[in-house]
């Protein structure tokens, strides 16, 4: 802003009480959601739990002309295994993941992030394919996700593809998805046999989003050349992170608090949180977040290797 | 409280409870019959000249009845400082600022039209921070203070961005920091707030065909509101009704200055019509006054037998762009410049300060938590540098009523408390269990910070009361205090309950009030309404039992001294079989030939504070002999807490406090200190509203933007957050004119937090955090700069073993 400059604005500040008009559709099958999807495109907004939407719509971000409810389609809403992997609908709330037992059996850090998320009620509404769709920076089952290599499944009328999730966010809200395609779910790999993982969240106050999430997988500790350590964050740059370099790192045959410390540094440089002394998010100065990305990544691995629960 | 009462002292169910059964009617749903909605537009810039406004296109959205900007009313409205546009003339001054107000048939018609508000601005440079408001060549914020009505008490500087300052002067503050042994000298600083009270403020407005201006909304105190619109649009009081409903919070936020201006002059220029303006709760950030921020400039010393001797202070309240409470919560501040602690010599300067931000007003405490953050951790710090425990350091020079003079020269009354017994007891209350942490990258620590406060109020500040008997001997009780939820309606039953004699279930206390229909009183604020109209429903019942027992004394034919009241009902005395109850007085007592003695029983009770007196303006002393408050409730707050080292993160395993006074319902007072407590310490932790002051979030965010007007941003305490053990006692120390003995509770309650925290941290691990919040980062970052050697210990504890 200039100083001195007369200027016209085209709008002055205003906070709305009633959402601007939209079209509003209750879908029963994904087939009437594509066709929906494939007439208005980019204008019809996909909602489920309509946790993030309705806010983002109050704070004048986005102002959808249609909005498609799928959170009554039933084949949005399984949890299920075909022996090789998870299939998770991106219907199913975060409620549902706290309770189901497949996911308790090969997906502890996804029930980790599920029972840290929100507040309950907020748990009952809020889906899977909402947090991942919204591409928020503190999406906090895009780090589970990443460690489990998820692969996020995107159907039109034309057809389904896949997309690891590592591609699928690619900006604060913005995601590689096509305007008639819609997420139906997420097929997630099962973890190695003997596989530990777990989520670590950092929060402000008891129901806050993540200050910093990381999720954690670790297999084969002991033999270096067999070792698998799998990383990635959340609320430390623009998009969750997957720490690919944790790969590489964590198979040299060194000592372990080493690697560990190698990892955290290449943790660290990921930190892009782009302006001021808060980040972009104002939840926590840049020190304080590598400070928890080093004391977070230590403390998991330690509870995933030894067992040992620091925090 | 003894057992001798019957009501008062026992934990009667509180009777609001339609509040919680979805019932209760508030602002927020009132609507009438043909009825407008407003919606206001707010300035994207925190500082600029108003060049023009275009609304020809907003006029054309269909339902829409008119759109107003400041120039359609070119005066000012305020209490104290009479600063505020109605809507902003000639310059916006901060983000947010309403520049132009739509008026439509509808709230959605209303803000379509908004959207197509044209406004031209001419950006001003701009000040979000007291430091540069102080600067020679800050911009001037209010350049026409010099034509502001304001309060006799209030100084504003003209020609500075300076609302207001108080002095106070005492001893010889040089002379005696010559002699201190031990001086400390800090800077404190604290966040502007919001109150988020859950219902944002609402306000519906009419005009009758008589002229008569009716109002409902969401205030703290209907007659307040009333004096307030009455001087600001000069409408008669006769012509001018306040309604009161139940209100849904307001914690000073809906004390000072509000809105209903705004509906009233709406309804005025459109032949009557009813207008409602209801704000979001983010608009409610915007619009609404906040907390001012705070900057605490202190120098205090003492000697090194424990006495303290000198105090210097400079305390800037942050007041944002409009200061009409702010500058007498700036004399507040000041006037109580040393906490509960007598020292000779002081010279404090307390200043108002405006700033490009939101404005500001009352908040729960009235400046007294503030205050005491910064003062009780100077003494916190004296005491370690004297090496002296620092209890026993605080009971050295803690008030003693009767002897001590406060910093305005102020001689305490003899029973205006007992300042130390809550020391002793907060101390024992936090040395009961001694267990340590299992891990040990886990410190615990424990702090303590005594406190006081008495309602900051006129020294005229009255109340009054009526109490009326019907014809079946129920009773009503007309007060003017309002009902946001602290329990002075279920309070006020127990009392007339305990006067009169007669059971609760037969009072009501209306919580809708209406200022032609109730009698008057001052506010709803400082902790004063039970105490005030406690006194005056007293003094009201009094009135209606001697009439009562004139009656009686006639109809009995004996001296009135011979009749005696008792249990609802007057007897001569020794002659049980000889009395008029009050039903049958209810309307004048008639006889068996239809012969009537007496009339309708009113009794009517008033509350002046005695001999409060206003106080010299250059050195803050009292005029007089004299008092600045009718009560003072003394207390303390102590809190034992673990600090995780590895991420910074403090647990608050127990909060306790005592207060001297007495409770009139122990239930509704304990839910006062639970809840006093979480927002205590809430604040301590967590609260504050967020301003790019640093200019780093320039091209990011629009410039001087309040960056967190919601609660995903704003982080009130969820009930996760509450302390496991939260202990209390009230000590039942009674004040000789206070009702029952009972002094104001409500507010002192949430005082010791943010200094007891800050000084069990200073305990635990010996560093001093002189800023609120105390968050994670915040703390670390401290230990890093303080103590860096902790924080390499603990991480040692992070290694693999392999």
């Amino acid at each position: 802003m200039s100083v001195g400059n007369t200027r016209k604005e085209s709008a002055v500040v205003l906070w709305r009480e009633y959402f601007p008009r939209y079209e509003y559709f209750k879908v029963s099958s994904l087939e009437e959601a594509l066709k929906l999807k494939a007439e208005y495109g980019e204008n019809a907004y996909i909602g489920a739990g309509f946790t993030c939407l309705t806010r983002r719509m109050r704070a004048g971000k986005i102002f959808p002309k249609y909005i498609i409810d799928i959170k009554g389609v039933e084949e949005l809403k399984k949890i299920e295994s075909n022996g090789d992997e998870i299939f998770i609908g991106s219907a199913v709330t975060f409620h549902e993941l706290k309770a189901n037992s497949l996911i308790a059996e090969h997906l502890p850090a996804l029930r980790d992030a599920a029972l840290g998320y929100g507040d309950l009620e907020l748990s009952y509404r809020a889906t899977i394919g909402g947090n991942i769709g919204n591409a928020s920076p503190q999406a906090d089952s895009a780090a589970p996700l990443l460690v489990y290599r998820a692969r996020v499944v995107l159907k039109s009328l034309s057809g389904e593809r896949e997309l690891p999730l590592e591609e699928f966010i690619v900006g604060v809200n913005k995601t590689a998805i096509k305007p008639d395609e819609i997420i139906t779910g997420f097929r997630i790999p099962h973890p190695p046999a003997g596989s530990k993982s777990g989520y670590l969240k950092f929060k402000r106050s008891a129901e806050d989003r993540a200050v910093v999430g990381i999720a954690a997988l670790v297999a084969n500790i002991k033999e270096p050349s067999q070792r698998t350590v799998r990383l990635a964050y959340v609320s430390i740059a623009k998009t969750p992170v997957y720490l690919r370099e944790a790969e590489e790192i964590f198979k040299k045959d060194e000592p372990i608090n080493k690697l560990i410390n190698e990892a955290v540094e290449a943790a660290q440089s990921k930190y892009d949180m782009p302006v001021g002394k808060r980040g972009i998010d104002l939840r926590a100065t840049k020190e304080y977040r590598l400070h928890l990305i080093k004391i977070g990544t230590k403390a998991l691995l330690k509870k995933l290797i030894e067992g040992v629960e620091v925090l | 409280m003894p057992d001798s009462y019957k009501y008062v002292g026992s934990k009667v169910q509180r009777i609001d409870k339609d509040k919680v059964l979805g019932g209760a009617e508030f602002a927020y749903d009132f609507e009438l019959p043909g009825m407008l909605w407003a919606k206001l537009v707010g300035s994207p810039y925190p500082h600029a000249k108003i060049v023009s406004v275009d609304y020809s296109d907003a006029l054309k959205v269909p339902g829409v009845v008119a759109v107003f900007t400041g120039e359609d009313f070119p005066f000012k409205v305020g209490l104290y400082a009479a600063d505020r546009d109605v809507l902003a003339r000639k310059k916006a001054l901060y983000y947010g600022h309403p520049v132009a107000a739509v008026i439509a048939e509808s709230l959605d018609a209303a803000e379509e039209a908004a959207t197509k508000i044209q406004v031209e601005y001419e950006p001003l440079p701009y000040s979000l921070k007291v430091e540069d408001s102080l600067k020679p060549d800050a911009p001037i914020i209010h350049e026409e203070m010099h034509t502001y009505k304001h309060a006799v008490f209030i100084y504003p500087k003209p020609g500075t961005n300076i609302a207001h300052q108080t002095k106070v002067r005492k001893g010889n503050v040089e002379e005696a920091f010559s002699k201190a042994d031990v001086v400390v000298e800090k800077v404190y600083r604290e966040p502007l707030l919001s109150h988020y009270y859950l219902e944002p403020w609402t306000g519906i407005a009419r005009v009758r065909s008589d002229g008569t201006v009716e109002v409902w909304s969401s205030h703290q105190s209907p007659f307040a509101v009333r004096e307030l619109l009455s001087k600001s649009l000069s409408i008669p009081m006769n012509k001018l009704v306040v309604h009161h409903l139940y209100t849904g919070g307001g914690f000073g936020g809906k004390a000072g200055l509000l809105l209903e201006h705004l509906p009233i002059l709406f309804s005025k220029k459109l032949g009557g019509r009813p207008v409602k303006l209801r704000l979001t709760a983010r608009e409610n950030f915007f619009y609404m006054a906040q907390r001012a921020g705070y900057l605490i400039k202190m120098k205090t010393g003492a000697t090194k037998d424990g006495k303290l001797i000198a105090h210097w202070g400079e305390y800037y309240l942050d007041a944002g762009a409009y200061a009409d409470y702010t500058v007498n919560m700036a004399r507040a501040i000041g006037l109580t410049a040393t906490g509960p602690y007598e020292i000779p010599n002081i010279h404090v300067d307390s200043f108002a300060v405006y700033t490009n931000k939101v404005p500001t007003t009352a908040f729960r405490g009235f400046t007294m938590q503030e205050l005491h953050y910064a003062f009780e951790s100077q003494i916190d710090e004296l005491a370690h540098k004297l090496g002296m425990d620092p209890a026993e350091f605080r009971l050295l020079n803690v008030f003693k009523p009767g002897i001590s003079r406060t910093a305005i020269g102020e001689r305490l009354k003899e029973d205006a408390g007992d300042p130390a017994t809550p020391i002793k007891e907060v101390v024992k209350m936090l040395s009961e269990d001694d267990e340590k942490p299992k891990k040990p990258w886990i410190v615990r620590g424990k702090g303590i910070a005594a406190f006081w406060k008495g309602p900051f109020q006129p020294s005229s500040a009255a109340s009054s009361a009526i109490v009326k008997v019907n014809d079946d001997g129920t009773v009503d009780v007309l007060v003017g205090t309002g009902a946001m939820g602290q329990g002075t309606i279920t309070a006020l039953t127990q009392i007339v309950a305990e006067e009169l004699g007669i059971p609760p279930e037969i009072i009501r206390v209306s919580p809708h009030r209406s200022t032609d229909m109730v009698p008057y009183t001052w506010q709803t604020v400082g902790s004063r309404g039970l105490f005030s109209e406690g006194m005056s429903v007293i003094m009201a019942c009094e009135d209606l039992i001697e009439q009562v027992r004139e009656v009686a004394s006639i109809v009995f034919d004996v001296n009135k001294n011979m009749i005696e009241y008792s249990e609802g009902k007057a007897c001569v005395k020794g002659e049980p079989w000889h009395c008029i109850t009050l039903k049958e007085a209810a309307l004048g007592y008639m006889n068996p030939k239809g012969v009537t003695v007496g009339g309708p029983l009113i009794g009517r009770g008033y509350y002046v504070p005695p001999r409060n007196v206003l106080t010299d303006p250059e050195t803050g002393q009292v005029l007089e002999e004299g008092h600045l408050a009718p009560f003072y409730t003394f207390g303390a707050g102590g809190v034992e807490i673990e600090i995780n080292l590895l991420t910074g993160e403090i647990k608050v395993l127990k909060a306790v406090s005592v207060y001297d006074t007495p409770a009139v319902n122990p239930g509704l007072a304990e839910g006062q200190v639970v809840g006093g407590t979480v927002m205590g310490l809430n604040i301590a932790m967590r609260e504050r509203l967020i301003y790019d002051e640093e200019g780093e979030y320039k091209g990011v965010f629009p410039e001087g933007m309040l960056l967190n007007p919601c609660l995903t941003g704003y982080l009130l305490a969820r009930a996760s957050d509450i302390p496991e053990k939260i202990e209390f006692k009230f000590l039942g120390v009674k004040q000789k004119d206070a009702p029952f003995g009972a002094k104001g509770i409500a507010e002192l309650t949430m005082i010791p937090w943010p200094a007891a925290l800050a000084n069990a941290i200073y305990n635990a691990i010996g560093v001093r955090i002189t800023e609120l919040p105390i968050t994670p980062d915040k703390l670390i970052e401290e230990i890093r700069k303080q103590k860096p050697e902790l924080l390499e210990q603990a991480e040692k504890y992070l290694e693999v073993n392999l």
